[in-house]
């Protein structure tokens, strides 16, 4: 009797581990430029993102161009002339999620975690280490959320003095990641 | 107690696990490369502005975004240091282009040359596209009316209004080939309907142009207009030009030298009156300032 107990934990055990797989494809990152000149907000609403939480492995991707800008010509900027989205299409990072040892995925609240990893955007890989929230709601879905600065110089996409007034050195970045379950196959 | 069989699942459960697990960690590349799929998308920025140099490009402004140009063609440069290489005399032309909708700019202008005014109608009709669905070039359809405002020479003939009327219609066939290289061919049909002396009333020509980046906001361009002249005075030549593009966020400055004093498409692919071979050429830019007037809404979804 405890042996057959004990199967059927390992069992259900197994199966969360293959579900465990938590997905976007509607994540939502953005950026915006300050400068007393002119500010530049940069919205990407078709952002994917897969996370374990069993392992707190961590991955992010979007389209360059799936960026949308108040200004049209400032989206062409953007693609043409800063991030070269012709040249590297995609954004990418994979890291991993450290503290998530004290989230209960049964009971809703927050949670303060730490982000590492390697993020690639225009062609350069930088590493990342940046705090970061997961919350879980009622109903035990999972989301996630983090703002942080990234530099463009550190990616290579050069400010020409030009419009060095123009364009921000340092440059906020909002995450907002809403997850459902990854299904496989689909 | 308990039956080797089970015995042994049990000791092999956890390493079951653990494979699992391992696979599920490698594909977390492939699952972003596969949700990220292949999106078929537009080519943007083929050239820099609606100009490639003197004649249009495929570029339309986007809906909603105004370019107001200037555009100035100075003297010959072989009227030397005393003319300032011909920049102490200008002849300009000033204009006002809107993106009405996507695929629809128009545009009112007015020139030095014969007192012109014209309107413009460009129509956006198929882009280039990479991805699931590609498509290989871009093409628009470029149609201008250009109302001579000159007093009539003759004030004895019966002079009508039509007279003054010339047409410019041109399909620009465009295909960027990478983030440098872009290339364009755009046959071209003049139509006078008062043409001088034994001149023909529609004139034919071929124009290429094309477009080198050399910085991600600086680039080379180069055009050529061959033009189908029979009857056309012999001292007229065909229309080549070279450019220098430098682009500063809102504001393209174009600077060239070419062999046509023109601005117009009446004049420069008509009547080119400089010798490249003699140095016979003129200095001249486009400065094209764009201003937002409708703001693109973001896509809340």
């Amino acid at each position: 009797m405890r042996l057959t107990v004990i199967l059927i934990i390992g069992l259900i055990n197994l199966s969360l581990y293959a579900q465990d797989k938590l997905y976007t494809n509607t994540g939502y990152i953005s950026f915006i430029s300050e400068t007393p000149l002119l500010n530049i907000e940069g919205v990407n609403q078709k952002v994917i993102s897969f996370f374990k939480p069993g392992t707190g492995e961590i991955a992010f991707a979007l389209r360059m161009t799936d960026f949308s800008f108040e200004l049209p010509l400032a989206r062409e900027h953007f693609n043409e002339n800063y991030v070269e989205s012709q040249k590297f299409p995609n954004a990418v990072f994979k890291g991993k999620l450290s503290g998530i040892e004290a989230i209960n995925y049964k009971q809703a609240g927050t949670y303060p975690v730490i982000v590492t990893g390697e993020m690639t955007i225009h062609g350069q890989t930088v590493k990342i280490n940046e705090k970061a929230i997961i919350s879980i709601d009622e109903g035990g879905n999972v989301s996630g959320f983090s703002v942080f600065i990234l530099k463009p110089e550190d990616f290579g996409i050069k400010v020409p003095r030009l419009v060095r007034d123009k364009v921000a050195e340092q440059i906020p970045v909002t995450v907002k990641v809403d997850y459902i379950p990854y299904a496989d196959g689909k | 107690m308990v039956p080797p069989k089970i015995k042994v699942l049990l000791i092999f459960m956890p390493f079951m696990a653990v494979a699992f697990h391992l696979n599920a960690q490698d594909d977390l590349d492939s699952l972003l490369t596969k949700e990220l799929g292949v999106k078929t998308e537009e080519v943007y920025a083929t050239f820099k502005t609606t100009r490639i140099v003197n004649g249009h490009s495929v570029e339309r402004v986007r809906e909603g975004d105004l370019d107001f140009r200037i555009a100035h063609r100075f003297g010959t440069v072989k009227g030397g240091a005393y003319e300032f290489f011909g920049i102490d005399q200008s002849t300009s032309q000033f204009g006002l282009e809107y993106g009405v909708k996507d695929f629809l700019m128009l545009g009112i202008s007015r020139a030095t040359w014969q007192k012109t005014t014209s309107g413009l109608i460009k129509l956006s009709l198929l882009r280039q596209k990479t991805g699931e669905k590609s498509f290989p070039v871009s093409m628009s359809y470029i149609s201008s009316v250009f109302v001579n405002g000159m007093k009539w020479s003759d004030e004895s003939r019966d002079n009508y209004f039509t007279s003054r009327l010339s047409y410019l219609h041109q399909i620009a066939v465009a295909r960027k080939f990478n983030s440098s290289l872009s290339f364009q061919v755009t046959p071209t049909l003049i139509h006078r309907n008062l043409a001088q002396g034994s001149e023909p009333n529609d004139i034919y020509a071929a124009g290429v142009g094309g477009r080198y980046k050399i910085t991600v906001r600086s680039a080379i361009v180069g055009e050529y207009f061959y033009t189908f002249r029979k009857e056309i005075p012999e001292e007229y030549t065909d229309c080549f030009s070279l450019g220098f593009d430098i682009e500063t966020g809102s504001h393209v400055f174009q600077i060239m030298l070419t062999n046509s004093q023109g601005i117009t498409e009446n004049n420069f692919i008509v009547y080119p009156a400089g010798k490249w071979k003699k140095g016979d050429l003129f200095i001249g830019f486009n400065i094209c300032r764009f201003f937002t007037l409708k703001s693109e809404k973001k896509s809340l979804e």
